[in-house]
């Protein structure tokens, strides 16, 4: 018996040595700097391969690129600190950020960032990759937000058709618009995407701020006296009205309610639809602004950026990680991606570059809202994911007819709790 | 008197099987549900959801979302990583656990009950909480992304223990005795005598690690890297992002993915109900 257990012991310590050997020898080899890049995956996984493909190639540094759901990459990130696995630059969405930059996870980019390029940078992108007064990460676009709306079914209806944010519909006009077209035959004239409520976290911003509302108090860092405000509830209670209304569909529905069904003649969907919209509806599909709901015209922004961490740092790749960062904001790196997915360059002299944001382009309100420094973000702060999964709750059941300000009220409890326990406040 | 006395009977009868039914429901209908969507488009999904449409097969259905799961979600290539690191596992658990079921069980030791009373206390602490520790263990023994990295760590359960240990605990001891006898060694007994008798502990165990691993999110999202041995739940999360939902994807993914533990039941009914019934579990 004593035997045996001695041979298991031996075997045991054999097999650690073995796998021990390999990690050490692995970490041993030297050769040409790699660079490992982590990726939220989503539709421009192969937009991406091919931006780096093309870094790999002009800049001789080796990266191998790695494509994760957003969970998963965050889940992974969080832990790879504990066994030195942290990739040097990660691409994910700016929300993300703030809370990989407390945990330590991401180098700062002041000292890397030319002048020149920085002063190139729209101020949307500027807002979203500043942090605790530092540049955190880079962006190659910004979202484009506006009502995306069928111009036959407007005219049809006799609706006026703004050109521009500045002379965007109150709200009377807006509320006309939407009697003017139900009237007219539309069933449902505003599409919002009610089954997915997650992404009015980020739709509904527009309207949220127009009529003074906001997710979090910036002075506080915390949700309550902001989400639980009288204008955040009023804003919540007009989304309900709609639904009321039947301006919106109580029911679910998917995309094609507005470009292929014809359900709707307005759409509160961003740049990503431009696409299906285009193709579906050809001329028809233009973009008005979101109206004045009476505190102005807001558009709302944010993208995934490109972000060095401290291990780059740390392992003396910060150079080679810069670099591709850099490389990665050249004209033709940033076109590959946004002529894929028509989201707006990152850069003035890109937007230069592209047809339809040039005046009397398509797509020239969204560049005009964000020159014009319009746009609304959603809170940069470690809280995010906390705030994210509460406010999909609150836009699920006030769509359901739930009281708007118990829902908010509670949300923001929930939420003002992870943050003062995480210190996030501070 | 006897005539009310039946009525009555018959009444209640009637209510349990009611409840029986609606009970059952609760269980199949999400079943049925994702069966039946898998075939559906995803307009059709999203406008039945809300109705009685959702159970039924509406609208234009097809075999689409499967066609493209298999080509573009290259679904037959996670199954497989899924079903050689399941299958590991679970014979690594069988052999691991029962060795230590039999010795706690069978074998007469110095801090035996000490032994015992660690596993039950084991048996209450979350696998999230020690998730970390065994993750640290499995990158410095190089197992990271590795199909060892994702087989052996979960491999000694507490339950799975308590439930061998209970089984052979309740075996006469005079089997061992004559078997020893006989010039039979301890392994021996074991392996000869004592599995062959454990074959309704052993398909439990079999099953529930085979759903344990096979659903299991968190473990293998920190040990793969790239797609080598990504596994099917980790596939299946990435069908949906902030920007699109596939659910007809989600639904066929859904229903291929559940397909091997029905048929593992299924197969292994009669054996799994037994041993619930020897060991005393329930629900």
């Amino acid at each position: 018996m004593k035997k045996v257990v001695l041979l298991a012991f031996c075997t045991l310590f054999a097999l650690s040595a073995v796998f021990a050997s390999g990690s050490a020898e692995s970490a041993a080899s030297e050769g040409p700097v790699t660079i490992k890049v982590w990726v939220s995956s989503g539709s421009e996984d192969a937009k991406y391969q091919e931006v780096l493909d093309r870094i790999e190639a002009e800049t001789g540094i080796a990266i191998t690129d790695e494509y994760y759901p957003k969970d998963e990459l965050d889940q992974k990130l969080q832990v790879s600190p504990l066994v030195g696995d942290t990739p040097d630059l990660i691409i994910a969405d700016y929300l993300m950020i703030p809370s990989y930059y407390t945990s330590g996870l991401i180098q700062p980019l002041d000292e890397y960032m030319p002048e020149e390029l920085y002063a190139d940078l729209i101020p949307s992108v500027k807002n979203e990759t500043n942090y605790d007064g530092h540049i955190v990460s880079v962006a190659q676009f910004d979202a484009g937000m506006a009502l995306w709306a069928n111009k036959s079914m407007l005219e049809n209806a006799g609706v006026r058709i703004p050109e521009s944010w500045e002379d965007a519909w109150t709200k009377e006009e807006f509320e006309d618009a939407l009697e003017k077209l139900q009237e007219s035959g539309v069933p449902y004239p505003l599409y919002i995407r009610q089954n997915k409520p997650s992404s009015l976290y980020f739709q509904y911003m527009p309207f949220l701020a127009s009529m003074g509302g906001s997710y979090l108090d910036e002075s506080t860092m915390l949700t309550s006296g902001a989400l639980d405000s009288e204008e955040t509830v009023a804003a919540f209670e007009y989304l309900q009205w709609m639904v009321d209304q039947d301006y919106i569909s109580r029911t679910c529905d998917y995309e094609n309610g507005f470009y292929e069904r014809k359900e709707s003649a307005l759409a509160l969907l961003g740049h990503w639809k431009y696409a299906d919209h285009v193709n579906f509806l050809g001329d028809d599909a233009i973009l008005v602004p979101c109206p004045d709901l009476g505190g102005g015209v807001f558009t709302c922004s944010g993208s995934t950026v490109w972000a060095m961490t401290t291990a780059a740092a740390d392992n003396g790749k910060a150079e080679e990680a810069w670099t591709i960062l850099e490389m990665a904001l050249d004209a033709e790196n940033i076109l590959t991606v946004t002529d894929f997915n028509g989201a707006i360059p990152s850069r003035v002299s890109v937007m230069d570059q592209v047809e339809n944001l040039q005046e009397g382009g398509r797509l020239y309100l969204y560049r005009k809202q964000l020159e014009d420094g319009i746009s609304v973000l959603r809170p940069l702060t470690p809280a995010h994911m906390t705030i994210y999964n509460a406010m999909q709750s609150v836009y699920s059941d006030v769509i359901g007819g739930a009281d708007p300000y118990t829902a908010l009220h509670n949300a923001s409890q929930e939420i003002d709790e992870v943050i003062i326990d995480n210190g996030w406040n501070n | 008197m006897q005539a009310m006395s039946e009525t009555k009977t018959r009444a209640i009868k009637l209510v349990s099987m009611v409840l029986y039914v609606l009970i059952a429901c609760l269980f199949v209908l999400p079943i049925l549900y994702m069966f039946v969507s898998s075939f559906k488009t995803d307009t059709q999904i999203v406008s039945d959801m809300s109705t009685i449409k959702a159970f039924l097969p509406t609208g234009h259905l097809s075999l689409s979302n499967y066609a493209t799961i298999m080509v573009e979600g290259q679904f037959w290539r996670f199954f497989k990583n899924s079903a050689m690191i399941a299958i590991l596992n679970v014979g690594i658990e069988i052999v691991v656990n029962s060795m230590i079921g039999y010795a706690l069980g069978m074998l007469a030791f110095k801090g035996k009950g000490l032994i015992i009373s660690l596993v039950i206390a084991l048996a209450v602490v979350p696998t999230e909480s020690v998730i970390i520790n065994k993750f640290i263990v499995v990158n410095s023994m190089g197992l990271m992304n590795t199909i060892w990295g994702l087989a052996i760590p979960s491999a000694g359960y507490p339950m799975f223990i308590f439930l061998f240990y209970n089984h052979f605990k309740g075996m006469p001891m005079e089997l061992v005795e004559a078997a020893v006898v006989d010039g039979e060694k301890y392994s021996g007994v074991f392996w000869k005598i004592m599995m062959p008798l454990s074959k309704p502990i052993i398909a439990t165990v079999a099953i529930m690690g085979f759903i344990r691993i096979w659903g299991d999110v968190l473990w293998p999202t920190l040990v793969t890297r790239d797609e080598t041995w990504r596994t099917l739940p980790l596939a299946l999360r990435a069908l949906s992002s902030d920007v699109y939902v596939f659910w007809g994807q989600i639904f066929a993914f859904s229903s291929l993915m559940t397909l091997p533990v029905l048929v593992l039941f299924l197969l292994f009914q009669k054996q799994f109900i037994q041993s619930l019934t020897m060991t005393g579990i329930k629900g």
